[in-house]
Order: structure tokens, then C-alpha cells, then sequence
């Protein structure tokens, strides 16, 4: 290997970290959205059963074991 | 779940660096990839202690615990929560390894191509052929063999965790004045002359090799210069590190991510192995800080972090360490100096060999 070959590898491996890089910190932001819309709608869901077990007993129903 | 606080999880928009704009010198090249490796690695490590937090902390907080319902709820959540926390960590493990690779090739004969055709025209064949595996090694981290590499470097950290248990015992060791039962530190060094200068020869290419960190290309010198020692077993005091150090030199089959792991981490340790000698001695505050954050690093990602974040201290801790010698006899002194802060020279040394 010579000394222009390695200066285009470096260069291109260069490259390829910073695009690989670029699009992680996209990729880790679309994760950290996604994670947000997860967690809101596992509380909401578990607020929903919450609401229904405190509904069946105000309505007198016996509660879950 | 008690005794924890809810973290609440928001988006986050990613923020490139500066360094990352299309003009740029070489050197801000070289500075933009190990930041938006840095900036991934430290991006990843916040959301990954955001989702820490499991489902039963909510199923708790509702009073649901006895809720077939919500459990069910919580399983499928944690399934989901750990999906992402999985690709979070293949990224960062990625990231980890460029960040590696890229120090290793930046500093192979030099960080900046302008120093790089001097030294190519120099190199040996030695050095050609770890050049050559360098490259090859990055070449490998193109797609698609990144999840090759990712879990080379997953095992890489899951041994050097492994290790960390081995490496406690060893520093608990040292700071009880050697009474622990370690065999490392059992046996005094020899006091055979030959096998001094020995040691103060390989003392002296590694130091000549991490003073070199100032000029941004350590690694590979470092391993070159452990290469040549096959005797650093009887440097008790930087055992631990020079065994790091001595396994990535031997380590020609290696991948080229998994051998500047070990490098990184036997720099490390022998900071952290210096440090617990050092500590109580003159103008070393510095050293025991960073002495004591390492004790936190247990993975090659933290390692690396850890460089980043304290590289100038570093430099001075590893100036501190070998005194600066620039001969064989000074470091045969330092060496001397050190293994006599540990108590490592028996009365029975040779007077001639202490002051020479």
C-alpha cells in the first residue's frame, strides 16, 4: 500500500464516520420521540385500567383479585 | 417503584457540531469525527438513563401491582422499552469502536497527513504491516459487517468488565501496603541487574511512547514499544496496565477494534495503577482526582469518554508518572523511585543497581 492509497482511505473511512455519525444523532432523536410516544401511552393505558377499577367500585362491583 | 424519581422522557433534537461544516481544516476533520462520535456516545448514554426506569414504577405509583391487566400492560411496555434500549446500545458500541479505530489510524505515524508522508517514508516493515491492518480494520467497519464488529466489541468489554474484579483486588492490594494476598504483588522484583535494565529499557520506550500523546499519535507507539518487551510481566507496579498493553501487542490477529481497546484500557489502568502509587506524594491532587473518577470506568466506551473529557490532565498525569526521563538511567531512577514508594525493593537490592 502507498501513501496516496492510504490518504484516500483515510479520507473516505473519514467520511463514512462522520455520515455514520450524522445520520446515528438523527437515528437517536427519532428513538428518543419514539420512546417519549411509548411512555405516554403505557401511562395513559395504565391510567385508563386505573380509571375502571375505581369505577367498578363506586359502581359496588367486587374488586379484582 | 421506592426511592425513585420519575424521569420524564422528551424529544430531543440532535445538534451537530461546529467542527462538521464542509470547510474545514484536516485537523477540524480529525476533531469533527471524534466529536460527533463523542456527541453520539454522550447523547445515547443520557437516553439510555432516561429508560432505565421500567414499568413497574408506574404500576406502582397507580396502586395496580395486583392488576393482571396492567402487568400485562407493563410487560408489553418493558419488551418495547428494551427494544430501543437495544439499538441505543448497538449504536453507542459502534460509535465506540470508530472512536477507537480512529485514534488508532490518526496516530499511526501521525494525526495529520502532513506529517504522515515523513513517517511513512520511514516506518519499518514492522509498522507497515500494523499500518496495514489498521486501515483494514477500518475498511471493515463499512456496512455490512458493522454488527461483526459491534459484537467483537461487545465481548472486548464484557472481558475487560470481567476483569475488573481481578483489577479491584489488585489496587485493594497496593493500598494495604501490600498485606493482601495477591500474587502479583507477593514476590519483591528481582533484584538480578540484567533483568533491571531490562525492565528500565521497556519503562523508558513506553514512556518515550505516551509522551508522545501530546503529539496526537500515542497508541500506535505505545503498542510497538510493548511489542518489544517481553519482560514487562516483572513491572509489578504497572501490572496491570502493561498486561492490557502487552495483550493488544500480541494480539496481531485481532481485530484492529478489539486490539486498540485493550490500548486504551492498559493506558488507563496504568494511570489508575499510577495514581494509587502516587497519592500522598508531592503536587499528585490532580492525579488522585483522576485516579478517583477512573474507578467509575468499567467499559471501553467510558474509557474513551474519559480521554476525551480529560485529556490535558491525562497528558500531566502521565508526565507525572514517568517523571519526564529521557534516558536510561533516569528512568532506571524513576523506576527505582517508584517500585520504592510500594515497597517493592527488598533490603537486599544491590546498591549499584539503585544508583545507577
Amino acid at each position: 500500500m502507498n501513501l496516496q492509497t492510504y490518504k484516500k482511505l483515510k479520507q473516505e473511512t473519514g467520511e463514512a464516520i462522520v455520515a455514520f455519525g450524522e445520520s446515528s444523532l438523527s437515528e437517536l432523536a427519532a428513538l428518543e420521540r419514539e420512546a417519549a410516544v411509548l411512555e405516554k401511552e403505557f401511562v395513559t393505558e395504565l391510567e385508563g385500567i386505573k380509571a375502571e377499577e375505581l369505577l367498578k367500585k363506586i359502581n359496588g362491583a367486587p374488586a379484582s383479585e | 417503584m421506592p426511592g425513585k424519581e420519575k424521569q420524564a422522557i422528551s424529544p430531543n433534537e440532535a445538534v451537530l457540531p461546529k467542527e462538521l461544516s464542509s470547510d474545514r481544516s484536516a485537523e477540524g476533520r480529525e476533531r469533527g469525527r471524534q466529536t460527533v462520535l463523542a456527541k453520539l456516545q454522550e447523547q445515547g448514554a443520557v437516553l439510555l438513563k432516561k429508560l432505565r426506569l421500567d414499568g413497574s414504577f408506574h404500576l406502582e405509583r397507580l396502586g395496580l401491582a395486583d392488576n393482571r391487566e396492567a402487568e400485562q400492560a407493563v410487560e408489553k411496555y418493558d419488551a418495547r422499552r428494551q427494544e430501543i434500549m437495544k439499538r441505543i446500545r448497538e449504536k453507542l458500541v459502534i460509535a465506540a469502536t470508530l472512536a477507537m479505530l480512529t485514534m488508532g489510524t490518526g496516530k499511526a505515524l501521525g494525526a495529520e497527513l502532513g506529517d504522515l508522508e515523513k513517517g511513512f517514508q520511514s516506518v519499518h516493515t514492522e509498522q507497515s504491516v500494523l499500518l496495514e491492518e489498521e486501515i483494514l480494520g477500518m475498511q471493515a467497519l463499512q456496512p455490512p459487517i458493522q454488527e461483526s464488529i459491534g459484537e467483537i466489541t461487545a465481548a472486548n468489554e464484557a472481558d475487560m468488565e470481567e476483569g475488573q474484579s481481578d483489577d479491584l483486588v489488585l489496587v485493594q492490594g497496593w493500598k494495604m501496603g501490600q498485606e493482601a494476598n495477591v500474587p502479583t504483588t507477593e514476590k519483591p522484583l528481582s533484584a538480578d541487574e540484567k533483568e533491571l535494565r531490562k525492565i528500565s529499557q521497556a519503562v523508558s520506550d513506553i514512556m518515550n511512547a505516551c509522551m508522545g500523546l501530546q503529539k496526537d499519535n500515542c497508541l500506535l507507539t505505545v503498542t510497538q514499544a510493548t511489542m518489544k518487551h517481553v519482560v514487562l510481566d516483572s513491572l509489578i507496579p504497572f501490572k496491570r496496565g502493561l498486561t492490557r498493553l502487552k495483550e493488544a501487542a500480541d494480539g496481531e490477529k485481532m481485530e484492529a477494534g478489539e486490539r486498540f481497546g485493550k490500548v486504551v484500557s492498559g493506558i488507563f489502568d496504568l494511570l489508575t495503577d499510577a495514581a494509587t502509587i502516587h497519592i500522598g506524594g508531592k503536587g499528585v491532587i490532580k492525579l488522585a482526582q483522576l485516579y478517583r473518577a477512573y474507578q467509575g470506568v468499567t467499559s471501553a466506551t467510558a474509557a474513551y469518554t474519559f480521554y476525551v473529557e480529560n485529556k490535558k490532565d491525562v497528558l500531566m498525569a502521565l508526565k507525572t508518572i514517568f517523571g519526564g526521563a529521557s534516558s536510561e538511567q533516569q528512568a532506571v531512577e524513576n523506576t527505582l523511585a517508584t517500585l520504592e514508594k510500594v515497597g517493592q525493593i527488598s533490603e537486599d537490592t544491590p546498591a549499584s543497581i539503585q544508583t545507577n
